[in-house]
């Protein structure tokens, strides 16, 4: 299950680089979920000829990821900017609870806004480093 | 012969797949007998809804899962 969620994202960071006939293929399988079988009998050539087709296909994407590492790069900017997400909904969310609160009231609350936006800032530079490779 | 696999939708880089009931005559021209649930692996855990009912229903008819379907639905106790 993880090697055909892996292998949809190459596809799609990498699929480029393959032959029209290979990303066809790929396509069908990883995004369609066809069988060989269908597949096969889609673009008529053999069972046998698909499998290597597919095996020779997958073999070109982990190699251009091993040399570009997009991947990584790529999953890591997803979590930190989903993080991110969260941190200012929690700050937007509390802004509107605070403005009909006293300031007793908004005194017991834990995490001020600021101190949240603050941490914003630490994450966005994270994230900008990782987009440089880093 | 009727098959039950996963369809790809969502944006480029952010797969999200739908569990679909179809007719193996018509690969990939999008037609299908009915959708039974959605896969999300995004977000941590993936996020999997299944109408169990109806994956039952399907399979006690025959219908034949992908081995990607097989796998979910193993995972989620249809099978």
């Amino acid at each position: 299950m993880e090697k055909f969620e892996e292998m949809a994202l190459l596809l799609d960071i990498y699929g480029g680089l393959l032959t029209q006939k290979q990303k066809d293929v790929m396509d069908q399988y990883y995004n369609y979920d066809l069988s060989l079988q269908e597949i096969a009998e889609n673009i008529d050539i053999s069972k046998q000829g698909v499998h290597d087709l597919i095996r020779r296909a997958e073999n070109s994407l982990r190699k251009a990821d091993e040399k570009l590492g997009f991947l990584k790069r790529l999953s890591g900017i997803q979590s930190g900017l989903e993080e991110l997400r969260s941190i200012l909904e929690y700050c937007c969310r509390e802004d509107m609870y605070t403005k009909n609160f006293s300031t007793d009231q908004k005194n017991k609350l834990t995490g001020q806004p600021a101190n949240e936006l603050e941490v914003c800032l630490d994450k966005l530079d994270k994230l900008i480093n990782t987009c440089l490779g880093g | 012969m009727v098959k039950i696999r996963l369809k790809r939708m969502g944006a480029k880089k952010n797969p999200f797949y739908r569990l679909v009931v179809a007719d193996s005559r018509y690969p990939r021209d999008g037609r299908f007998l009915e959708e039974i649930g959605y896969y999300n692996p995004g977000t941590n855990p993936s996020e999997v809804k299944i109408d169990v009912d109806r994956a039952k229903d399907w399979l006690s008819k025959g219908a034949q899962p992908t081995d990607t379907v097989r796998a979910l639905l193993k995972k989620n106790g249809v099978l």
